[in-house]
C-alpha cells in the first residue's frame, strides 16, 4: 500500500539535539495532540495547533542546554509529565508548565541519555550510567566507551528493571543492578535504542536500535542472551538514525517504524505478511531529523508524522489531504490560510527589516569607538566526521543553523576529495604547494546556493599520513564570522574497531617495553588509530581489534603498563604503528625498547588479499576501452546479436562500467600505493632500502600477474 | 410574488426555495452528504411548509443504499434546499434525466477512494453535461471528492484531472474535498452553490 504524506511546518524553535520533541497523550481519543519540544537556549515550548495556528500552552524561561527529553508519569497513568535534561540536572514539570521536580545528578559532565519509568530514573554521561529511584542513588555503571542511548525494558510486564545501553563501540550493554549481564554486537554504532511498539513488544523484550551509520534493527533481549529479529542495512547510503517510532500510520492495523536520519530522511517502514519490514514512504527534509513520532497534531483524525529538525522546525508529515476546494482558473489561487501567513510574514518581515536598519546604523556608529569591543554571534555547528565501512573514505557533515555562505578546507596531509551527488554547492580548489615546510596538500572552497544548512563531503585518505584537516565555516549572519573546526586524519586512519579477528592468519608482531604508564601507551593508540575511546580503559590491560576497511587485513592491539603488543596480517600497519610510536616517545624522551617479528607469508597473503581488487580494477580498464568500438558496431548493424556473448555482455552493461571506471583511476592508484609501499615496508625490516626498485615494481604492476608479482617481491 | 414575500424573502424570514439535483455513482456518499447536511434536530429551524411533513426533515442514523430517489430539504444561511437524491446504480441511472428541467444547481459525488471507477464516473458527468436539459443552462455544479479521509483517496486536484473538470468552460463549478461522514467540507461547498445560485437568479 502506497501512501501519500503532505508536509505542514507548525513551529520553529532554537537548535534542538537528538530526542528532544515528544507528543503529549491525547486526552480524548480523536482529540488532537500537544507537542512538547526543547531546545539549546533551554526553552521548552509546548503547543497545540489550532486552525493552522500553533498556540502555546506554555513556555519556560530559557537556562542551560537540554540534550534530551522523556516523558513519564506514575506507572499505569498516562505518561504526561514532562522530563528534559540540562547539564547535570534533571527538571520535571506537568503538562500545564508547572515544575515539581528539580534533581541535581551531581555528575561531573553533563547528561547526554535520559530515560523515564515511573519513578525510576536513568541517566548517562559520557561513560557513566546511573540509576535513582525517587531521586536516590540506586545503581551505577561505567563503560568501556561513550554511551549515546539508554532504555529501559518495561518494569510492569517484566517485573524487574532491565537498563540496556547503546556504546559506541558497537555494543549494546545489557545491565542488572551495576553489573553487566552481556552485551550483544549491533553492525555499527548504535546512536539511538527506542523499545518496539513503544511497550517494548508483546513480551517487553524486543528494542529497536539505529546506527551512525545508518544501519535499522530489532533486537529481543532475554535473561542471558539475545537474538536479532530482522536487520535493515543501509545500501543507498543514507545518513545515520538519530530517531525511531512505532506507530500505525498506514492505517493497515500493525504498527509502522517511522525512521529519522541525519541527513533529513524520514522513512516508514510497514511490515507485510512475513513480517518483514518494507520501505513505504520517504520524504527528504534536508535538514537532519533529530526527533520523530507518529500521533494527530494539525486536525483531529488525520494520523501524521511529527518530526522535528536540528535548525529547530516542527514539521507534520500528515495524512490530510491539502488541498480542500478548487474551482475554474484556480490553478495558482493560495487558500485562505496560505494567503494569511504570506500576509503575517510579510507585515512580520516589514517591521524586521526596519528595526535591523536602525541596529544597524547603531552598530556602525558604536564601531567607531576606540574602547568597544565588536562581539561575534555565535552559532553552533553539528559536525561528524565518519569512516565509511564500504569505500573505506571518511564523510565529513556539517550542518549550521542558518544557511552557510561558504567553507574552506585546508589540510596539511595529502587527501582527496570526491564529488557527493546531494551537494549543490560550488567547488574551487586553490593550487598550493606542498613543497615548503608546513605547506597545505589541500585548500578548497565550497560556495554554498541558498538555503543550504547541511554540506556533505568525502574524503579519502592514506594510511600512514597523519595531520589535521580544517573546516572554516562562514554562515549567512551579519557581521559575518567564521568558525574553525579540526579533525585528526589518524596514521592508521582506514581502520575500523571490530569485536573478532580471525587468528589464523599470518601475523607480524611488534612490541614494545619500556617505561611508560597505561594512560601513556593508550594515548599513544588513540593517537595512532580512529574508535579508540578518549578516557583510559579501566583494568590493567586492554585489547582492541581492528580491521583495515579496504584491504580487510587485521590488527590486534594489546597492551598495558610498560608494554604493548601489536599484531597485524600486513607489514605496512606495523612498519607505520612503528614509525609513529617511536615518533611519539621521542617527543616525550621516553626510552622504548620496539622488536618486531617478522611472517614472511604474511606479504604473500596480502598480496593474495590485494589480488582480486587489482585484478578487478585492470578487467574493467580493459572492458571500458571496448566499449566505444562496440558501441559503434552496434550502431552499424543495427543488432548486437552477431558478437561474441562476452562483448554483448560489455555492452549490456556499458552504463554501469563506465560509472565504476570513473572511479577508477583512483583505486588503480591507491592500490598501487599500497603495493608499493607493502614492498618498502618488507625490506625496511630486513635493514635494505629498496627505493631504487620502485621503478622496476611499477613495470610488474602494469603487466600484472600475481605470480610474477609474488616472484618480483621474493626475489628483490 | 407579492410585496410581502418579497419583503420576507429580503428580511430572511422566509427563505427563497430552490432544487437541488444530487447526482453520482453508487456508493460515493450523496445520501450521506444530503444526510449530513440536514439539521440534527428540527426545533432548530423551525417546521418547514405543509408541503413537506410527509419529508423527513432530520438525520437518519443509518443509511442504506437509495432505491430510485429520495427527496431530502436542508436549509443554507439564505437559501432552502430541496434535494432529489437520485440513487447512483446503474440500472436506476436513467431517471437522473427526468429531473434535469427543474433542478436550478446539482451537486456531483465522486468516491475519491475509487480510482477504477473514476472513468465511469466522467463517462456519466460527460453526458449530463452534453444534456439537452442542461447544456444550455449556465447551471451551477458543485463537486465533492468525497471519502478523502480514507489513506488511498486521490487528491481533490487529481480527481479534477481525471474527470478533465478545466473543460467545462460555460458552467460554473467548483469541488470541493469532503468527508461525508465527519461533515467536513460540506458547509464550504454549499457556501459555493448558495452563491452562485444567488447571482444566477438576479
Amino acid at each position: 500500500m502506497e501512501i501519500n504524506l503532505n508536509r505542514i511546518d507548525y513551529l520553529q524553535v532554537g537548535v534542538i539535539s537528538q530526542k528532544t520533541m515528544r507528543l503529549l497523550p491525547a486526552l480524548g481519543r480523536k482529540a488532537t495532540q500537544k507537542v512538547a519540544v526543547a531546545d539549546h537556549d533551554g526553552v521548552i515550548t509546548c503547543f497545540g495547533m489550532k486552525k493552522g495556528e500553533a498556540v502555546p500552552v506554555f513556555k519556560t524561561l530559557p537556562g542551560q542546554k537540554i540534550t534530551r527529553l522523556d516523558l513519564g508519569g506514575a506507572l499505569g497513568t498516562p505518561q504526561e509529565k514532562i522530563f528534559v535534561c540540562a547539564g547535570s540536572e534533571v527538571k520535571g514539570y506537568t503538562k500545564k508548565g508547572k515544575q515539581f521536580l528539580s534533581f541535581e545528578a551531581n555528575l561531573t559532565e553533563s547528561i547526554n541519555a535520559m530515560h523515564v519509568s515511573g519513578a525510576d530514573l536513568f541517566v548517562c554521561a559520557s561513560y557513566i550510567y546511573n540509576h535513582y529511584c525517587d531521586c536516590k542513588d540506586q545503581d551505577y555503571y561505567l563503560s568501556g566507551d561513550k554511551i549515546n542511548d539508554i532504555v529501559c525494558l518495561p518494569a510492569e510486564t517484566l517485573g524487574r528493571i532491565v537498563p540496556v545501553l547503546a556504546c559506541q563501540d558497537r555494543v549494546l550493554r545489557v545491565l542488572q543492578g551495576s553489573e553487566l549481564v552481556y552485551d550483544i554486537d549491533v553492525p555499527g554504532p548504535p546512536s539511538v535504542l527506542e523499545l518496539y511498539n513503544r511497550d517494548g513488544g508483546t513480551n517487553g523484550e524486543d528494542i529497536l536500535y539505529g546506527t551512525v551509520d545508518g544501519k535499522l534493527g530489532l533486537i529481543r533481549i532475554t535473561d542471558s542472551s539475545s537474538s536479532s529479529k530482522w536487520e535493515i542495512d543501509n545500501e543507498k547510503k543514507k545518513g545515520g538514525v538519530l530517531c525511531i517510532d512505532t506507530y500505525d500510520i498506514l492505517g493497515d492495523g500493525v504498527k509502522d517504524i517511522l525512521v529519522g536520519r541525519d541527513d533529513g530522511t524520514v522513512e516508514v517502514y510497514g511490515f507485510d505478511s512475513s513480517n518483514e519490514p518494507t520501505l513505504r514512504f520517504e520524504h527528504v527534509l534536508l535538514e537532519s531529523v533529530t526527533s520523530i513520532q507518529g500521533g494527530c497534531v494539525g486536525k483531529e483524525s488525520y494520523d501524521e508524522v511529527l518530526t522535528a529538525t536540528y535548525t529547530g522546525w516542527v514539521t507534520g508529515l500528515t495524512t490530510e489531504p491539502q488541498q480542500a476546494e478548487a474551482g475554474p482558473g484556480e490553478e495558482v489561487k493560495m487558500s485562505q490560510e496560505t494567503q494569511s501567513k504570506v500576509a503575517a510574514l510579510r507585515a512580520e518581515l516589514d517591521q524586521l527589516q526596519m528595526k535591523v536598519v536602525q541596529g544597524r546604523e547603531k552598530y556602525q556608529q558604536t564601531a567607531q569607538s576606540s574602547t568597544a569591543v565588536s562581539a561575534m554571534p555565535v552559532f553552533s555547528v553539528n559536525d561528524k566526521f565518519t569512516l565509511c565501512q564500504d569505500d573505506a573514505s571518511y564523510s565529513l557533515t556539517l550542518e549550521v543553523q542558518t544557511a552557510i555562505d561558504n567553507l574552506l578546507l585546508q589540510s596539511d596531509v595529502p587527501i582527496d576529495l570526491l564529488d557527493v551527488d546531494k551537494n549543490s554547492a560550488v567547488v574551487s580548489f586553490s593550487e598550493c604547494d606542498s613543497e615548503q615546510p608546513k605547506g597545505n596538500f589541500l585548500l578548497v572552497t565550497y560556495r554554498c546556493q541558498a538555503n543550504t544548512t547541511r554540506l556533505e563531503l568525502k574524503v579519502r585518505s592514506i594510511e600512514g599520513q597523519y595531520g589535521t584537516l580544517q573546516a572554516y565555516i562562514t554562515p549567512r549572519l551579519q557581521p559575518k564570522t567564521c568558525q574553525v573546526r579540526q579533525y585528526l586524519i589518524k596514521p592508521l586512519s582506514l581502520h575500523q574497531r571490530t569485536h573478532t579477528i580471525e587468528q589464523d592468519r599470518p601475523m607480524n608482531t611488534l612490541s614494545l617495553v619500556g617505561q611508560f604508564s597505561f594512560a601513556e601507551i593508550h594515548s599513544w593508540v588513540l593517537f595512532c588509530l580512529p574508535e579508540v575511546p578518549e578516557k583510559t580503559p579501566a583494568g590493567e590491560n586492554i585489547t582492541f581489534y581492528f580491521q583495515n576497511t579496504f584491504l580487510g587485513t587485521q590488527l590486534e592491539a594489546t597492551y598495558c603498563k610498560g608494554e604493548g603488543h601489536f599484531k597485524s596480517d600486513n607489514i605496512s600497519t606495523i612498519s607505520i604503528l612503528k614509525d609513529v610510536l617511536s615518533k611519539e616517545a621521542t617527543k616525550r624522551k621516553n626510552n622504548l625498547d620496539i622488536s618486531y617479528d617478522i611472517n614472511d607469508d604474511s606479504v604473500g597473503h596480502t598480496l593474495k588479499m590485494i589480488h582480486p581488487k587489482l585484478e578487478y580494477q585492470l578487467l574493467l580498464a580493459k572492458k571500458v576501452q571496448l566499449i566505444d568500438a562496440l558501441k559503434e558496431l552496434q550502431v552499424h548493424e543495427g543488432n548486437a546479436d552477431f558478437l561474441i556473448p562476452e562483448y554483448r555482455n560489455i555492452l549490456d552493461e556499458s552504463a554501469y562500467l563506465l560509472e565504476e571506471y570513473k572511479k577508477q583511476p583512483a583505486h588503480l592508484e591507491r592500490l598501487y600505493g599500497m603495493i608499493t609501499d607493502l614492498f618498502i615496508d618488507k625490506f625496511k625490516f630486513k635493514g635494505q632500502n629498496v627505493k631504487t626498485k620502485v621503478s622496476l615494481l611499477l613495470e610488474v604492476l602494469d603487466n600484472y600477474d600475481l605470480d610474477s608479482l609474488m616472484n618480483f617481491f621474493n626475489e628483490a | 410574488m407579492g410585496l410581502l414575500d418579497k419583503l420576507s424573502g429580503w428580511l430572511g424570514l422566509k427563505k427563497k426555495e430552490v432544487n437541488v439535483l444530487c447526482l453520482g455513482l453508487d456508493n460515493s456518499g450523496k445520501t450521506t452528504i444530503i444526510n449530513q447536511l440536514k439539521p440534527s434536530n428540527q426545533s432548530l429551524f423551525g417546521p418547514l411548509s405543509d408541503d413537506w411533513k410527509h419529508v423527513s426533515q432530520t438525520q437518519t442514523q443509518d443509511i442504506v443504499p437509495t432505491i430510485g430517489f429520495n427527496i431530502e430539504k436542508f436549509k443554507s444561511s439564505s437559501l432552502s434546499f430541496t434535494v432529489f437524491d437520485m440513487s447512483g446504480q446503474s440500472r436506476y441511472r436513467n431517471l437522473w434525466e427526468h429531473y434535469y428541467k427543474e433542478s436550478h444547481a446539482i451537486i456531483f459525488v465522486i468516491d475519491s477512494g475509487d480510482k477504477l471507477r473514476m472513468v465511469v464516473a466522467k463517462e456519466e458527468l460527460d453526458t449530463l453535461l452534453n444534456h439537452q436539459d442542461i447544456r444550455s443552462r449556465r447551471l451551477p455544479v458543485l463537486f465533492f471528492a468525497n471519502k478523502s479521509d480514507l489513506r488511498e483517496a486521490m487528491s481533490l486536484v487529481k480527481v479534477s484531472q481525471l474527470l478533465c473538470l478545466e473543460n467545462i468552460k460555460d458552467k460554473p463549478w467548483h469541488i470541493c474535498a469532503s468527508n461525508a461522514v465527519k461533515g467536513e467540507g460540506l458547509l464550504e461547498g454549499v457556501d459555493w452553490l448558495q452563491d452562485h445560485i444567488k447571482t444566477m437568479k438576479t
